[in-house]
């Protein structure tokens, strides 16, 4: 269950969280799990959960933003072989 | 002084080729990011390190809603990604990179802005990596930014 949190100050650039830390590790760790289920998907994690997933990155923020996360992962999930 | 920021490795396999019974690693190696909005600073983002990359990129999602402190030229065709071009305007934008400690950096950069999301969001080397030392060792798990 995700516990809603205020909104960060944003006078500065903020200082990342350790559940940031531990939530990309989280993404490391799970890594081919993710491709299976959200291939080529942006996907926004917090505490060890995908809370939400799509196509449009802005979903992800405005989830973040009802829920009132604050800091959590939002990355895309590259199944295919991208060469920028 | 310099200010050591931390990277971070990411490492997956290419679906494609584990089908065929050969493993290849896909590997990223990601920046933590803030960009300078109209009333503050955004929530991290996770930013492609891109050595290949002359120049920072970002797609409109992105940039759409940061500060942006000037716009330097039209929009001009940017070719190698994907199967054609993209149109982009060159622009000055203020990121930060982030950590756990206070160090954080604060730079301005000049960037292509895309017209659209078909673009991931690279961090190139003008500006960026012509200021800082890059160091990757990937054996270790380790990368960082000497800013």
């Amino acid at each position: 269950m995700v516990k809603a949190k205020t909104k960060p100050a944003k006078d500065r650039p903020p200082r990342l969280s350790r559940q940031f830390l531990r939530d990309e590790q989280w993404i490391s760790d799970h890594i081919q799990e993710l491709i299976e289920k959200y291939p080529n998907q942006w996907i926004m994690v917090y505490n060890g959960e995908v809370i939400a997933h799509g196509d449009g990155v802005w979903t992800m923020w405005r989830k973040a933003d009802e829920l009132g996360l604050g800091q959590p992962v939002v990355t895309f999930i590259e199944r295919d072989v991208y060469v920028y | 002084m310099s200010t050591k920021i931390h990277l971070d490795w990411r490492t997956s396999l290419d679906q494609m080729h584990l089908a065929r019974g050969l493993q290849v690693r896909l590997i990223r190696l990601f920046a933590r990011v803030s960009f300078k909005e109209p009333d503050g600073w955004s929530r991290p983002w996770l930013d492609i390190m891109d050595t290949g990359s002359p120049m920072t990129l970002l797609p409109k999602p992105v940039w759409e809603t940061i500060h942006v402190a000037s716009f330097l030229s039209e929009a001009v065709p940017l070719g190698g990604i994907g199967s054609g071009t993209v149109l982009a305007r060159l622009a000055k934008v203020e990121l930060a990179f982030l950590s756990t400690q206070k160090e954080i950096v604060e730079r301005t950069i000049k960037a292509y802005l895309a017209e659209d999301d078909s673009v991931p969001l690279l961090l190139g080397i003008e500006d960026l990596l012509t200021n800082a030392r890059l160091v990757c060792d990937y054996p270790k798990s380790k990368a960082f930014l000497q800013l």
